[in-house]
C-alpha cells in the first residue's frame, strides 16, 4: 500500500515531464517544417505556374499541399518531406488540369469565359522590382526562362516533372521516383527523354 | 550525360533559381501567409497536454491507484465466495448428468443395503 501510495506521489511528476518533453518536440518539430517549406516554397509556386498557367491558382495549390504535408506527414522523418510534398503538389496539379479539362467541355462554348489572370492590370504590387537584378537584366533572364517554360510545357507531364524535379528541385532519382509514384527506371526514362527533347527545341545556343 | 546535356541542365537550373529569386513581394507574402496556415495546422493537430491541467491529471491518477485499490480489496473478499461458489458448480455437475436423480434420493437406502451386506460378511 505505502508503495502504491509513493508512486502516486511521483505520477503528477512524470506527467509533467512528458508534457515538457512532448511539448519541445512539437517545437522542434515547427521549426523544422517551418525551415523546410521556406525552402521549398518558391520553386513550388513556380512549377505549380507553370503548370496552370493562373498565379492565384497556383498560390491555391501550393498552400493546399502546404497544408496536407503539415496535417499528414509531419511526423514522418524530415528526409521523406520532399518528396512527399512535391508528390501532394504534382496530384494538385494533375487534379486541377482535369478540372480544368471538364470545365472546358462544359463550358467552354460560352463567349468571354476564360480570363487570364496575369494578364490583368492594376496590381499594385507588379511594379516592385526583385531584389538582385536590374530592370535590362531582369527583362532578358525573362525572355530566356519564358523560353525555357514555353518548351517545358510542351513535354509530356512525367517528362515534365521527371526533369522540374530531377534537374530544377534536385531530388535523388529515388526521392523522384517516390514523388511521381513510379519505378527508379521510369524515373531515369523519362528525364532522359525530357533531356533529349528539350535539346532539340531549345538548341545549343540557348 | 554529355557536355551539352550538362550545359543544358546547368542553365536550366539556374534560370530557376534567378526566376524565384526575383519573386515580387506581394508573391512572397502570399507564400508567407501559405506556410504559416501550413504551420497552424500542424500546431492543431498535436495533442500536448496543457500545464493547467496538471493538477487535474494529478487528481486523475489518484482515482485511478483508488480504483485499483479497492478493485483488489473486492477480490480478496471474494475469495468466501469462491468456496461456496465450487460447491455450486458441484451441483451443476450432479445436474448436467446422466443418472438417474430419482435413483441418488435412494441413496440412503443404498447405504443402509451396503451396510446390511457388510454384516452378512
Amino acid at each position: 500500500m505505502f508503495d502504491t501510495l509513493a508512486q502516486t506521489l511521483t505520477l503528477p511528476t512524470l506527467v509533467g515531464e512528458l508534457a515538457a518533453r512532448e511539448e519541445r518536440t512539437l517545437l522542434d518539430q515547427i521549426q523544422a517544417l517551418d525551415k523546410f517549406l521556406a525552402g521549398v516554397e518558391r520553386r513550388a509556386f513556380q512549377m505549380a505556374r507553370m503548370a496552370v498557367r493562373d498565379a492565384d491558382e497556383a498560390m491555391d495549390i501550393v498552400q493546399d499541399a502546404m497544408i496536407k504535408l503539415a496535417r499528414n506527414y509531419a511526423n514522418r522523418p524530415s528526409d521523406e518531406w520532399r518528396p512527399l510534398f512535391y508528390r501532394i503538389l504534382n496530384n494538385r496539379i494533375r487534379d486541377w488540369q482535369r478540372r480544368r479539362v471538364v470545365r472546358n467541355k462544359l463550358f467552354g462554348w460560352l463567349p468571354g469565359t476564360f480570363v487570364d489572370d496575369e494578364d490583368e492590370g492594376g496590381d499594385p504590387y507588379q511594379d516592385v522590382p526583385g531584389t538582385t537584378h536590374g530592370p535590362t537584366e531582369q527583362l532578358m533572364l525573362s525572355d530566356a526562362m519564358v523560353t525555357l517554360q514555353a518548351a517545358l510545357r510542351e513535354l509530356p507531364a512525367r517528362q515534365q516533372q521527371a526533369f522540374c524535379l530531377r534537374n530544377i528541385e534536385g531530388l535523388d532519382v529515388a526521392q523522384t521516383a517516390m514523388a511521381m509514384g513510379c519505378s527508379e527506371g521510369s524515373v531515369k526514362t523519362h528525364y532522359s527523354r525530357a533531356v533529349h527533347t528539350l535539346r532539340e527545341r531549345l538548341g545549343d545556343t540557348w | 550525360m554529355d557536355e551539352q546535356s550538362a550545359r543544358l541542365e546547368q542553365r536550366a537550373r539556374e534560370l530557376f533559381d534567378d526566376s524565384a529569386a526575383a519573386l515580387d513581394a506581394r508573391t512572397l507574402s502570399r507564400l508567407n501567409r501559405a506556410r504559416q496556415a501550413a504551420l497552424d495546422v500542424a500546431r492543431k493537430d498535436r495533442v500536448v497536454i496543457p500545464r493547467w491541467l496538471l493538477p487535474a491529471s494529478s487528481v486523475a491518477a489518484l482515482a485511478l491507484v483508488a480504483a485499483i485499490t479497492f478493485q483488489h480489496v473486492r477480490m480478496s473478499s471474494h475469495d468466501e465466495l469462491g468456496a461456496q461458489a465450487s460447491s455450486a458448480m458441484e451441483d451443476m455437475e450432479i445436474m448436467a448428468s446422466n443418472e438417474d436423480l430419482d435413483l441418488l434420493q435412494d441413496v440412503d437406502f443404498y447405504d443402509s443395503l451396503d451396510a446390511t451386506e457388510d454384516e452378512v460378511s
